[in-house]
């Protein structure tokens, strides 16, 4: 031994149990930390993918600008990619074989850096006449690498381009049924008049850089006005680099949540090294009286602190990374070509550095009240023995109301007021943690909407939306193999009608069997079957503005004859958008026809199975014929599922590490409680305690603690998740808060059964200690 | 009347080289109302004879016998509420419950036996101790004697068979002392209350109607003294 610190790795050998302890919560700390930061990371992380994926990778867009503005652009070192684009949507009338189409124009390296456009056959054009069309234009247009189309304008000239190559359509694209053609800089300026388009600069801005302020100096500089600036707000913003209100709000919360994070863990820790240091008070008192100053101890406690972070961060580290991986794992399992591009065993530098920091700074200021306390520890109670009870009860426990264990249980939580407010303050904490980020998940409904189980890979619609898809081609579809379900509406749109003597208008659609049971989960009031069932039999989907309930009756004018429906079931919701003034009625197909007279589908929606590829869409086009248009929706099915993945696995994820650490927390609360009091219980035992009463007081303290854990936890967490609430959801929803009862049922069982359970492991072992061992335990 | 009765209790620690016997088929009884000290050296076996006797060790091998009920043969938690009620403890570091007054802890063994104590006799022993004037104090307001006195109230309240002491005076001063003795033998003679106590204080045993020695874990009976 070279110095009295070198006492430090022998008395953590000595002392093992308690060590231990203490550094499994500085490592659950570390992990809490690690694993939630590395998770907001890998969010962050596929929601830049989602964004550059759906709209690419560009921070800002100048119009109208000259050469010489553009190059002094691209010559700023904030600037990593810059190029000329140009673009005209289906609005400017310009089609190819009396097709409707978009028309890009840019330079290759803005396709390939910053709108990442990949070629899937041929090649980019390079000549001022070459062109590319979208995947999807190859059947639609019926068109091939080495043909020439001419595309059209009614205004101007046909101009003949040669076909280089297809790319990958956008899900957006292919959504909407349209094509898009892309053209060089240079041959979209000279098929397209002047005039009819603006140029645009695309610029791509180094990560590092602080993207606003570079955005605003250009503007500035160059005299820019604010439309001819455009920034692309969503990557901005999932960057960290933007300053709209709604995304500083969301900044400021995810800031309220690292703070309580941060809490929590210094709660967790102080209570852990507080009780460490209180049960071998005795040992800091011996080395006073061998002449260790203050300032000594408090050196050694700290660096008795310093010296379990130095196995316990790495741990907690480790531990955090491979929950990450996991749950990056986890993401590719469920949407394996949304998130092809993310590494499973990524490496989060900011959850990696924020737990070390956390970890380091909790302990140290952790440590810093058991150091003052063992500072403290007079000599003389040290040699004397009665180290341990350097602080006497000052009241006596109230064996009146309760019986003598349970009464020396609630005593033994709520003598020492410091050790009661640390563990009602960590028990507390536990469920304002939850409670906030349970906050988030009505977020996650609101922003993110799931697939639901009616939501088409296919969609077959009438062009002119009248019922013109015929009934046969539904057959045909119900019979393709690589189709899991096929299924039409019919749809009359602004049908008035009169009720209660009123005069309304409704859009009357159809539906069947898969649509009917699907309806279910949104049925508020009547019944599903009797519209199925019987004729003249309606649902009738809520709106703020309808009055129509069940039991009321319709009139409505079908062919010369006035007919009369029944509305017989109240839906919450539907798949149609809600249009003013105007009530969604649906119906049979077979009531459809007789109000109605048409027989044919206006839509026919199609559900593949999952070994359909891109031939079978393209047989189903064909066979649907050219008049129909047909959307695609599996990609952008596949980003709505990844996005509400990624988004529900980090939520619920942060929720179960929550409610993990609630529950460790609480284990080694109560053991280190218990252990504090070894001796005691021993002596409690020696006169007559038995096994069952012990495990009764220890619970009374255990849920003394939980309990007014609970109450403090709800006072401060649930107006925490209320402004949360109002600053994620109703800014932006506009629904109002609600009491989260199921949360908060689940967070405080969770805190009552683990308090309860965390009992019996510690009693266990007591039970094991001979009872002489336990009285002369340290 | 025969109320323990020891047979052949042997006391094992530790395995091969370093076993250690610390108790030697040890054997031996005691009458109803009889006040014995248990002297030895220090190690010598002492503590462990009377933790045995107490049901709070477990012995490798022999016989502890309590007005005939083998106490070794009673399930743990069964033994524990036969503790209670028939043994009373003394330790020489009182072993009171700090959170508890000098009353609470005195009646704390029928406190967890969730029976009602019977005021008149719990107000007989705070007289006896002296200790009536401070029932409403906590250990740590009380002297060291008086939490001693506070010990055997404790170890008296519930008329058990048996009363051990294991250094009762081992923290006290020489008055304390013998005010302690002097209270153990008024309750043996007052309450009729078989009393085993460990001491060194070879001073001590003058008051006491036997004397037994314990060397290296083994047992001789050094008869009577007091006439």
């Amino acid at each position: 031994m070279k110095s009295y610190l070198d006492l430090i790795p022998i008395s953590a050998r000595v002392h093992k149990k308690q060590s231990r302890m203490t550094r499994i919560c500085i490592i659950l700390a570390v992990f809490l930390v690690t694993a939630i930061f590395g998770m907001a990371d890998m969010e962050m992380r596929s929601q830049q993918l989602q964004e550059i994926k759906s709209n690419g990778n560009w921070h800002v867009l100048f119009s109208d600008i000259d050469q010489k503005t553009a190059s002094m652009i691209a010559a700023r070192p904030e600037v990593t990619v810059s190029g000329w684009y140009a673009y005209l949507g289906a609005d400017a009338q310009y089609t190819v074989s009396g097709k409707s189409v978009m028309v890009a124009g840019m330079d290759k390296k803005v396709s390939d850096d910053i709108l990442s456009m990949k070629v899937t056959e041929g090649t980019y054009p390079i000549k001022e006449n070459e062109v590319a069309l979208t995947q999807n234009a190859k059947l639609g247009l019926g068109i091939h690498v080495g043909d020439t189309l001419m595309l059209e304008h009614p205004d101007s000239e046909p101009e003949k381009l040669s076909v280089v190559g297809f790319v990958e359509g956008t899900s957006k694209l292919l959504k909407q049924d349209s094509y898009a053609l892309l053209l060089t800089k240079e041959g979209f300026q000279s098929s397209i008049p002047q005039g009819q388009y603006t140029n645009q600069y695309i610029v791509q801005l180094s990560q590092y850089c602080n993207m606003k302020k570079v955005i605003s100096d250009i503007t500035e500089r160059y005299k820019l006005t604010d439309k001819q600036v455009l920034q692309n707000g969503n990557l901005l913003a999932v960057l960290g680099q933007s300053d709209n209100s709604y995304v500083l709000g969301l900044y400021g919360t995810a800031a309220v949540l690292f703070v309580i994070v941060m809490l929590a863990g210094v709660l967790m820790l102080a209570s852990s090294l507080n009780s460490n240091v209180m049960q071998r008070t005795e040992f800091f008192g011996m080395m006073r009286c061998l002449g260790a100053t203050k300032k000594q101890i408090m050196r050694f406690v700290r660096k008795e602190g310093l010296q379990w972070c130095k196995t316990a961060i790495p741990v907690g580290v480790g531990i955090g990374t491979v929950v990450i991986w996991v749950l990056c794992a986890i993401l590719k399992a469920l949407a394996p070509g949304y998130f092809s591009e993310m590494p499973t065993f990524a490496i989060s530098w900011i959850g990696i550095l924020s737990g070390i920091a956390v970890g380091i700074f909790t302990v140290l200021l952790a440590v810093r009240s058991p150091a003052k306390k063992a500072a403290c520890v007079s000599p003389l109670a040290a040699v004397s023995g009665n180290a341990n009870s350097v602080h006497p009860s000052r009241t006596a426990a109230n064996t009146t109301i309760f019986k003598v264990d349970t009464a020396l249980g609630i005593y033994h939580a709520t003598s020492s007021k410091k050790n009661f407010l640390l563990m009602v303050g960590s028990f507390s904490l536990s469920i304002v943690l939850f409670l906030c980020f349970s906050a988030s998940v009505s977020f996650m409904h609101h922003a993110i909407k799931p697939l639901k189980p009616w939501t088409p890979d296919i969609s077959l619609a009438s062009a002119d939306q009248t019922c013109s898809l015929s009934n046969s081609l539904i057959k045909q579809l119900q019979n393709d193999p690589k189709v899991a379900r096929a299924y039409g509406r019919m749809f009359a749109y602004n049908i008035p009608v009169k009720s209660d003597g009123q005069n309304k208008k409704i859009n009357l659609i159809s539906y069947e069997d898969y649509q009917f049971s699907w309806a279910k989960d949104s049925l508020l009031s009547g019944f599903i079957d009797d519209v199925r069932q019987k004729d003249n039999q309606v649902l009738v989907v809520h709106n703020s503005d309808n009055s129509l309930h069940v039991g009321n009756k319709i009139q409505l004018k079908s062919g010369d004859k006035q007919k009369e429906i029944t509305v017989a079931g109240l839906l919450s919701s539907s798949p149609f958008d809600n249009i003013n003034g105007v009530t969604t009625v649906i119906c049979s197909e077979k009531t459809f026809r007789e109000l109605t007279g048409e027989t044919n589908y206006t839509i026919i929606d199609v559900q593949l199975t999952d070994k359909a590829v891109d031939s079978d869409v393209d047989s189903i086009r064909s066979l649907a014929g050219s008049n129909i248009q047909l959307s695609d929706r599996r990609a952008s099915n596949r980003e709505v599922k990844g996005a509400f993945y990624s988004m529900a696995l980090f939520i619920y994820g942060f929720l179960v590490v929550i409610v993990l650490i609630t529950i460790f927390n609480i284990a080694n609360s109560i053991a280190m409680s218990v252990s504090a009091r070894i001796k005691q219980y021993g002596a409690m035992r020696a006169i007559g305690m038995s096994g069952h009463q012990l495990i009764k007081m220890i619970t009374a303290e255990a849920v003394t603690y939980s309990i007014f854990g609970s109450i403090v936890g709800c006072l401060i967490g649930l107006p925490l998740h209320k402004i949360l609430f109002e600053k994620m959801v109703t800014a932006h929803w506009g629904d109002p808060w609600q009491l989260p009862f199921g949360m908060l049922a689940i967070i405080v069982a969770v805190v009552i059964i683990s308090s309860i359970l965390a009992v019996h492991g510690p009693a266990k072992r007591i039970h094991k200690m001979s009872i002489v061992d336990t009285i002369s335990a340290q | 009347m025969e109320i323990l009765k020891v047979e052949n209790l042997c006391k094992t620690y530790g395995k091969g080289e370093t076993q250690v016997n610390a108790l030697k088929n040890v054997s031996f009884s005691m009458e109803k109302g009889e006040f014995a000290a248990v002297v030895g050296e220090s190690g010598s076996g002492k503590s462990t004879l009377l933790n045995c006797i107490g049901g709070l060790d477990n012995p490798t091998s022999g016989k502890v016998f309590l007005e005939g009920k083998d106490l070794f043969s009673m399930h743990e938690e069964e033994r524990t509420v036969f503790r209670r009620r028939n043994i009373g403890f003394v330790f020489q570091s009182f072993q009171l419950i700090p959170e508890l007054t000098v009353e609470q802890n005195i009646i704390f063994p029928i406190l967890l036996d969730y029976q009602k104590p019977d005021p008149a006799s719990v107000n007989e022993i705070l007289q006896v101790l002296g200790l009536t004037e401070r029932r409403h104090h906590l250990p740590s307001q009380l002297s060291g004697g008086q939490q001693q006195r506070v010990a055997i109230g404790r170890a008296l309240i519930t008329r058990p068979m048996l009363i051990l002491a294991d250094e009762p005076t081992g923290n006290l001063d020489s008055k304390n002392s013998q005010d302690v003795i002097d209270l153990l033998v008024k309750a043996s003679r007052h309450y009729q209350q078989t009393i085993l106590m460990i001491t060194h204080n070879v001073g001590l045993t003058s008051s006491v109607d036997r004397v037994l020695r314990v060397t290296d874990g083994v047992l001789t009976d050094r008869g009577g003294i007091r006439e």
